[in-house]
């Protein structure tokens, strides 16, 4: 099997994408070190759905945001599977609001969750990455790269992250670590119903997409899992965007269609009114 | 692997380089392909009896692309063998290296006869069995098209127009079922290195430049392409996939100038 005899560590790696990325490294042979902050029901559903499967599963509980939080994280490496292939970095924060009401707590709180502890971890990963030469995968947004509604602390500090990832990859390639990240469009996870109108974003997904549906974690999950493979082994610090093409093109026709009506602004005739 | 079990594909320019490692890596992986290729019928013959050999039918065509029924008889060729088209890879190209000032219109506009003009009627000769086969499309670009690499304008030019073509081949074929994307490659070890005049600085350059691995094989393009033609990337739509081994990464100022100057320069303005 493809991941045979690695060992993947996946921040925020029993629910949502990182479940669906967990899965799937579980599925192709990889043993897993699962970090989660505090919901244990779905980390011992995960533990056991793996283990069943014939993996090795570490679960260890850490809240990333703190730099003590990620020393706690890797005394437990140590002990356990004592071992890093792959690192996942998924685990995600934020607080949704407009620049104008974005506060100083709620902006550094998305920033510590998103962009601190990804450096953090990646830095604290560092010793068993370089032993055989990883591979760093980090979840991102489609929102780093264009802007949603209310979105501007998880999208600009996911940005950062990205950024972030590029230098791994220019600074730790002489190691044989590569490093990529996935922006993923509008996913049906809990965080969709932080937005005003969750149900807005699943119409705009499903009219816009290709699919015609919302995205799924596995969607993005298997542009993930794909990167952390060795398919991918001449990619090296990009980030891939994964958005079921809702951003492609813009159609002129159709939006005035739904929105406009015409004789007010008198456009069939081309003229103005 | 089999994913591509009962798809046919055609790879254009597939008697070699790139487009034969695609053609080869998409049989591996159950595709039946078929080739397209201008001259070179050994080379062609070669890839045609690799897919054989791997248990898939094959079927290579010799034609100029750039010529006006170009693209539509290749595509009659597939439709009259296989009746379909799944997966369709205009790989087809030829990189002239000219400094701008020594740009002739001619080598200009050979450049982007292939690396857009046939493109784009490919694509359009294909659209009807894309379209009955909810087809993917992965174009081959090049970083050169927004990086300047030494005489690499012709086709770093096309390339950019390519880039644009995919925007909209993706969006106005998004209703169809179509997916379109791009590989964006840097320098490729496709046998282009020799018949270049500075092939061997740019091997020596990219050598030593290229952040974490060397000089790109074909093969190690093909498993992207690959990717992009498969279900694993349904959600990924219009994108164009940098795969470049690192070589625009990053600045590394220390190493150019310990290249350039030796290890002790030192600055005097």
């Amino acid at each position: 099997m493809e991941f045979a005899g690695k060992v993947a560590l996946v921040t925020g790696g029993t629910r949502g994408i990182g479940l669906e990325i967990s899965r799937r490294l579980a599925e192709r042979g990889a043993d897993l070190m699962l970090v989660f902050k505090k919901d244990t029901e779905n980390a011992d559903k995960a533990k056991a759905e793996f283990e069943a499967l014939g993996r090795r599963v570490q679960l260890i509980q850490a809240d990333l945001r703190k730099p003590a939080g990620v020393e706690a994280l890797f005394v437990e490496v140590a002990e356990g599977l004592d071992q890093i292939d792959i690192l996942v970095l998924n685990a995600a924060f934020g607080t949704m609001g407009e620049v104008l009401r974005m506060g100083r707590a709620s902006w550094r709180a998305s920033y510590d969750t998103n962009v601190l502890s990804p450096m953090l971890t990646a830095k604290a990963a560092l010793p068993w990455l370089k032993r055989k030469g990883g591979v760093i995968t980090a979840t991102s947004t489609l929102g780093a790269h264009t802007a949603y509604p209310t979105y501007v602390a998880i999208g600009s500090s996911k940005a950062a992250m990205e950024t972030l990832v590029k230098y791994m990859a220019f600074e730790w390639a002489k190691y044989g670590i590569r490093a990529n990240s996935v922006a993923a469009g509008p996913v049906e996870t809990r965080a969709i119903d932080w937005f005003r109108d969750g149900d807005a974003v699943r119409i705009f997904t499903a009219k816009k997409g290709l699919a015609g549906r919302m995205g799924q974690p596995s969607d993005i999950a298997d542009v993930a899992v794909w990167l952390c493979s060795e398919q991918s082994h001449w990619i090296w610090g990009q980030s891939i965007v994964a958005e079921g093409g809702i951003l492609c093109g813009v159609d002129y026709d159709d939006w005035m269609e739904e929105n406009v009506d015409r004789s007010e602004f008198n456009v069939e005739q081309g003229g103005e009114s | 692997m089999s994913r591509f079990e009962g798809q046919v594909a055609l790879v254009t320019g597939g008697s070699r380089g790139i487009g034969a490692a695609v053609a080869r890596y998409l049989a591996t992986e159950g595709a039946d392909v078929v080739i397209s290729y201008k001259e070179q019928h050994e080379l062609a013959a070669a890839v045609v009896a690799d897919i054989e050999a791997a248990g898939r039918q094959a079927l290579s065509v010799a034609g100029d692309l750039t010529a006006p029924r170009g693209p539509r008889d290749l595509l009659k060729a597939v439709k009259e063998r296989f009746g379909r088209l799944d997966i369709l890879v205009p790989a087809a190209g030829n990189a002239e290296i000219k400094a701008l000032e020594d740009m002739d219109i001619d080598t200009w506009q050979r450049s982007f006869a292939i690396h857009l003009e046939a493109v784009l009627q490919t694509a359009q000769a294909a659209h009807p069995m894309l379209k009955e086969s909810a087809g993917r499309v992965v174009l081959l670009s090049a970083v050169g098209a927004s990086a300047a690499f030494t005489g690499y304008a012709s086709v770093g030019a096309a390339k950019a127009g390519l880039e644009s073509l995919l925007q909209y081949m993706a969006s106005e074929w998004i209703k169809d079922g179509i997916r379109v994307n791009a590989v964006s490659c840097g320098t490729v070890d496709s046998g282009i290195l020799e018949r270049w005049p500075i092939g061997g600085r740019v091997r020596t350059f990219l050598e030593r430049k290229t952040v974490g691995v060397g000089i790109a094989q074909p093969e190690d393009i093909a498993p992207i392409v690959a990717f992009l033609a498969s279900p694993e990337s349904r959600y990924i739509v219009g994108q164009s996939i940098v795969a470049d081994g690192g070589v625009t990464l990053g600045i590394d100022f220390e190493q150019w100038v310990r290249q350039a100057y030796g290890q002790d320069a030192t600055f005097t303005s």
